[in-house]
């Protein structure tokens, strides 16, 4: 892609995600669709704008009780992502469907009312989300002050407090986020966007900052609010780990493009993108110790300043090919609800080549 | 309050010992008391710090800014934000060379090239600014200033905390190489136990400002006595096999100025009897090389009344 073709694709890139519907187990419906979604922040000389290609094309569903996760490192795309579908700013270009309607188009300026109710967004930082002269009890009853118009909300707030894990609720409400640990106030960010009976919540890395010890609990958190209210979740983190734990699908990024997603089981085993392969295998594994002499995959994510059009992930790739040079790969489906963006396999789905060790996946597991 | 509390443990020429714990369960300050970088009103009330015979903690200023960086380095949490932004990188490896080894600068010149060359950057980013490089290159420039002086002991505190899974495992990697190639001992500290195991020799597990349990990497993994190490491997999700339910710990760690009595872990325990909440635990070896502090999981004293 050239300079300025701010909302023009690549001929090529622009085809939608293959719906992972396909083979899988019917799911309920969908909530939220996002298509080609895509992002630029110019950089530089206003008068000869340079752009970050921060977002290309990202297309994915998020169904009623139904978790996605997104992972991939930093710099990849996925808050941004996430930002884009809460609003905090405008895509550059894409749609953004919430039940079919395109939001974009039917509140061009603002997100209405009903769209931020339907839609919301639990942050990393949650020493930082909290306005820390306003307590617990306050935090929490203002979205529903807001949105429901109900001028004494002590009963909902209570009642949500209990929902996120924190008794004697009256105690919690009259306290500060000062008086709270780091879980504890992940869990009072969870109740605010609980508040709105939200249809989907984005959780952008909800447990990165928290404390190891800590950290399933919130996770097992989203998960039975999942269950129980039917929540759907966009899980975003960089710990391929805990996207297994709890994300029904993930979606690897890497340097602002979607490069392969699967159901998260599929994914972590079968994976296809030499991508996620390498990130597979960067993941500690006590049981099978360091491996100091395996084959190294070097480099970092390329610059996204007007990069040229070829495969992001080419500098790094042990298989490159000429074709790599030329086009990215549109995504094609590998097996039912599995579909990768590389040119390794053809677009029936085939593989290309026949040894794919060059980057191993995660070592074999020993023993039970 | 009481950071730290009686914790003593050794590191043999060559090993890696891993300190692994949540936030605030005293890891960095054992780190910072090694250095002798605790700076008031925090005081070292008790104990002694032995490098190669010599006791640490007793000696004085001149003695202490030769210590550091001959006899021990260390790589700082955030490390890639602890260069100069305003120096150049080849400056920032030759100072401590010129300063430690009052060596020339042309020479300090040519040492830190090959110091750039050892974690795989390349000696043209000498005459680049910090700003210019990212943060995986960052964290290496900063191990290639601790390698400078070959320091027989390398304290690490969480050095690839901050850095994305693919860029952990190739420093650890070359950590690992170096360690080879130069044999030094390593101070490991991080609260990511799935990476401790991976790379360390033995590991002690801290909580409250204590160590709890002292054991192998393979025993801790494998075989963990101690309830808290057992909560923290199942804080981690595993990445392979069955997918099972994991709890981690419930309730927070314990406020430092008034920690509970008895077994510290006691208030988040679920395996708890009632003389934990009464007396505290001592570190005992209950097998060859594995140390535990739990009343509850002591072998029988054998013949004994």
């Amino acid at each position: 892609m050239t300079t300025t073709p701010i909302g023009s694709t690549n001929s090529g890139t622009t085809s939608t995600i293959p719906v992972e519907r396909a083979g899988a187990a019917p799911r309920d419906e969908v909530v939220l669709e996002v298509r080609n979604l895509t992002k630029r922040f110019p950089v530089g000389n206003p008068l000869r704008p340079r752009f970050v290609h921060a977002l290309t094309n990202a297309s994915f569903t998020i169904s009623r009780r139904e978790v996605v996760a997104l992972v991939g490192e930093s710099g990849s795309g996925k808050s941004t992502t996430a930002r884009l579908i809460v609003r905090l700013m405008p895509p550059t270009s894409g749609q953004i469907l919430l039940h079919g309607r395109d939001v974009l188009k039917e509140e061009p300026r603002r997100a209405s009312l009903g769209y931020r109710k339907s839609v919301q967004m639990i942050f990393q930082d949650p020493f930082g989300s909290l306005n820390p002269v306003h307590t617990i009890g306050h935090a929490v009853g203002r979205p529903i002050v807001v949105t429901k118009k109900i001028k004494e909300p002590a009963g909902q707030v209570h009642e949500l407090l209990e929902a996120v894990g924190l008794t004697p609720p009256a105690d919690v409400a009259g306290r500060y986020p000062y008086q709270l640990s780091g879980g504890q106030r992940q869990r009072i960010a969870i109740a605010r966007a609980l508040g709105v009976d939200p249809e989907i919540i984005l959780a952008d890395e909800p447990v990165s900052m928290l404390d190891v010890s800590i950290r399933m609990g919130i996770l097992n958190l989203m998960q039975r609010l999942k269950e129980e209210r039917g929540i759907g979740f966009l899980y975003i983190t960089h710990d391929l780990a805990s996207a297994r734990y709890i994300a029904d699908r993930t979606i690897v990024m890497y340097a602002g493009w979607q490069v392969e997603g699967a159901e998260s089981k599929e994914l972590m085993e079968q994976p296809a993108h030499p991508y996620t392969r390498l990130l597979l295998s960067a993941v500690p594994n006590p049981q099978a110790g360091l491996v100091t002499n395996d084959e190294e995959v070097r480099g970092e994510i390329p610059s996204l300043i007007d990069p040229p059009p070829r495969c992001p992930f080419l500098p790094r790739c042990p298989y490159a090919m000429d074709i790599c040079h030329k086009e990215i790969a549109s995504p094609r489906t590998i097996a039912p609800g599995h579909w990768v963006r590389c040119h390794l396999y053809n677009e029936d789905g085939t593989q290309n080549v026949s040894d794919l060790s060059k980057v191993p996946a995660a070592a074999p597991v020993q023993g039970p | 309050m009481q950071a730290v509390d009686g914790v003593s443990f050794s590191i043999a020429p060559g090993e890696v010992f891993g300190l692994a714990g949540e936030s605030g369960s005293g890891k960095s300050t054992i780190a910072h008391a090694i250095m002798r970088v605790l700076r008031p009103p925090a005081l070292i009330t008790g104990g002694e710090v032995f490098l190669k015979g010599q006791d640490v903690l007793k000696m004085d200023d001149d003695d202490i800014e030769a210590f550091r960086w001959r006899d021990v380095s260390m790589v700082f949490q955030s490390a890639m934000n602890s260069l100069n932004p305003v120096m150049k990188v080849g400056d920032q490896i030759a100072d401590v060379l010129v300063t430690h080894l009052n060596m020339s600068w042309k020479l300090a010149y040519e040492r830190a090239a090959d110091l750039l060359n050892v974690v795989n950057i390349d000696k043209d980013r000498l005459d680049g600014y910090p700003h210019e490089l990212s943060g995986g290159m960052r964290q290496r420039v900063v191990i290639a200033i601790a390698l400078a002086l070959n320091a027989p002991l390398l304290i690490m505190d969480e050095p690839t905390t901050a850095l994305d899974v693919v860029v952990q495992k190739d420093i650890m990697k070359q950590i690992a190489r170096l360690k080879q190639q130069f044999g030094f001992s390593t101070l490991f500290i991080t609260h990511d136990l799935s990476l401790m195991v991976e790379f360390s020799d033995r590991i002690g597990i801290m909580y409250g400002g204590q160590i709890v349990e002292m054991a192998p990497a393979k025993e801790i993994f494998n075989n963990a006595l101690h309830p808290y190490t057992r909560g923290l491997l199942s804080s981690f999700p595993p990445l392979h096999g069955e997918k099972k339910r994991l709890t981690g710990i419930p309730g927070s760690p314990p406020n430092m100025a008034a920690p509970p009595p008895g077994c510290r872990f006691h208030p988040r325990c679920t395996f708890c009897n009632p003389i934990e909440t009464q007396t505290q635990p001592k570190l005992r070896e209950v097998s060859p090389g594995h140390w535990l502090a739990w009343h509850t999981g002591m072998p029988m004293p054998v013949g004994k009344t």
